[in-house]
């Protein structure tokens, strides 16, 4: 009497479940969950996590059959399709989303209401999230009597046609949920060292806040490149 | 038995013959693309970032419905819902598109309960109910919702939004579409004999394998589209200009219609569904309401899951009463939400 094999069909199965749970374990532990997660989505990670080990668990320990059953084509490639964006995010170095989506994407949410901080605004430094919270409630104008007035931001750098060769726009993409549903926030930088930054390059840029009508226009009086923040979305809460 | 039905009987033979030259061509680009340096590209590189982003979002929720949709399979009988065939006929329908809440099968495992719960004797149109309800006002997917767009102070407004305008278009479907009798509506199967036994599962040993094959067939079966829909979803926000994107999303009925495209494309899961349709930040909310809400009640997989079901003419019929409901729907929710 023959005992029990192994069935390809299932391991094929358990394999993608153990890519996808290996994923977000390596997420956790590589602290990518900012690359993936907003702040009131990370829990997601741990759940996902746990959920797909022991999904993983239970179909490799009734992986064993009375007969044999081969994976058909249709079946292995359904396999490679599953596991594709998680080989995509282990195999490859964290990117952002950066200039070329800046042409892109929204700079607004239809629709949608965007927490603003709450705080006093008529003094301290601003925030791109400040900025953007404004400009979706219309309140832009609440910011004259703050021209001239000194801020920092730290974003990276595109430049469109409008640009003069001393100007580029400060972007970082602000996110709800996920990447997915980025919008973008910018403001106009002026009177930067010309030649010196490319795009997509992060960079803290101070100086002088001029809202103007829908834009805000920073002359800036020190750009220095920095290094990619840790957490490279702003989140909306 | 939900996928693995679907899947045993081979319903979806168009979708399937696609799946390993698409499969092999993806991961021959990224090798590619890893090779040659071509993920630095900006296009490439936008396109990975979303499609990514959406699939490792999305993927724990349809997990969890798995996991609910196995449970129920397993471990609670038919006859729980089957009670709803006591009451009166007028009541049936409402009673069983509520019992969606506490049933919380995903689109794929509704349809054979609903063919089971009509050959059990429920009114048809009780069945259809349950069968479009069930996929939308179901604690899972509202959650998920929530989750999708309570970031932006909207978690409520959508999860009511949903559910609403689905029980609607399932009330109405079901009373419109479930007037025909038993005969007239389903499809005669030549394996109708092994349709009773599809639910028997004893043994605590037999119960706890079944409930991984259902689990992991259905995560099987559900993954491939929502990695397609992810995909579909990053291409459309990739390659198209944000001026045809604004021009689409400016009138909110073209807008809807868009959306409700893409929704019957992508094929999405419902429990995954919010955070593809919360990547649409242009179009406005009732649009997005339109996609949640028209995807898991037609799209291209349920149609084959519908043929495989009902007569011919149930899609076209089902897709006369819906459209205009859910268009009409999401219009008055986004004056109310506006």
């Amino acid at each position: 009497m023959r005992g029990k094999v192994w069935s390809a069909s299932r391991l094929g199965v358990g394999l993608a479940l153990a890519v996808w749970a290996s994923l977000f374990w390596f997420i956790l532990f590589a602290d990518r969950t900012s690359f993936y997660f907003a702040s009131r989505t990370t829990w997601l990670a741990p759940v996902g996590a746990i959920f797909l080990t022991i999904a993983m668990v239970g179909r490799l320990a009734s992986a064993r059959v009375d007969h044999p059953d081969p994976p058909s084509g249709t079946h292995l490639g359904t396999v490679l399709l599953l596991i594709a964006p998680a080989l995509l995010i282990m195999l490859f170095p964290p990117v952002t989303l950066g200039s070329y989506a800046v042409a892109k994407r929204s700079t607004s949410i239809k629709g949608a209401y965007v927490s603003v901080t709450g705080r006093d605004l008529s003094k301290g430094d601003l925030s791109l999230v400040d900025l953007f919270g404004l400009r979706y409630t219309g309140d832009l104008g609440k910011l004259a009597p703050r021209a001239g007035s000194t801020s920092s931001f730290t974003g990276f750098v595109s430049r469109d046609s409008s640009n003069g060769a001393d100007e580029f726009m400060l972007n970082r993409f602000m996110i709800s949920c996920c990447p997915g549903d980025a919008v973008n926030v910018q403001v106009r930088v002026v009177g930067a060292p010309p030649g010196q930054f490319e795009q997509d390059d992060w960079v803290r840029v101070t100086g002088s806040i001029y809202p103007v009508g829908e834009d805000v226009i920073v002359d800036a009086s020190q750009v220095e490149q920095v290094p990619r923040p840790k957490h490279p979305y702003l989140n909306s809460s | 038995m939900s996928s693995v039905s679907v899947k045993a009987s081979g319903t979806i033979p168009r979708v399937d013959r696609y799946l390993l030259p698409a499969a092999g061509g993806f991961l021959a680009l990224l090798v590619a693309g890893r090779l040659l340096g071509v993920v630095d590209v900006a296009p490439v590189q936008t396109f990975t970032i979303i499609f990514t982003a959406i699939a490792v979002e999305a993927l724990p929720f349809m997990l969890l419905g798995a996991f609910a949709s196995a449970l129920i399979e397993v471990y609670v009988s038919d006859d729980a819902l089957g009670r709803i065939t006591r009451l009166p006929p007028a009541l049936q329908l409402p009673v069983a598109a509520l019992g969606g809440f506490a049933f919380p099968v995903c689109e794929c495992g509704s349809v054979p309960v609903a063919r089971r719960l009509i050959r059990r004797g429920m009114h048809p149109s009780a069945a259809v109910g349950f069968m479009l309800a069930s996929p939308i006002f179901n604690p899972i997917v509202l959650l998920s919702t929530w989750v999708a767009y309570s970031p932006r102070g909207l978690g409520g407004q959508m999860v009511l939004g949903r559910a609403g305008l689905g029980l609607v278009s399932a009330l109405v479907v079901g009373w419109a579409l479930g007037a025909e009798g038993t005969k007239e509506l389903l499809r005669v199967r030549a394996d109708a004999s092994s349709e009773a036994a599809d639910h028997s599962h004893e043994g605590t040993q037999h119960k706890r394998r079944a409930f991984f094959e259902h689990l992991t067939a259905d995560f099987f079966f559900m993954g491939k589209f929502l990695i397609a829909g992810a995909a579909l979803a990053a291409g459309f926000q990739t390659l198209l200009p944000q001026t045809l994107i604004s021009g689409l999303a400016r009138t909110a009925v073209v807008g809807t219609l868009a959306l409700m495209t893409i929704a019957f494309v992508s094929s999405l899961c419902s429990e995954a569904d919010a955070f593809v349709a919360v990547s649409f930040t242009q179009f406005p909310l009732g649009s997005q309401l339109a996609f949640l809400v028209f995807g898991p009640v037609l799209d291209m997989k349920l149609v084959f899951l519908y043929g495989a079901t009902f007569r011919k003419r149930f899609v076209w019929s089902l897709a006369i009463v819906v459209i205009p409901v859910v268009v009409a729907g999401s219009l008055i929710f986004e004056t109310l939400v506006r």
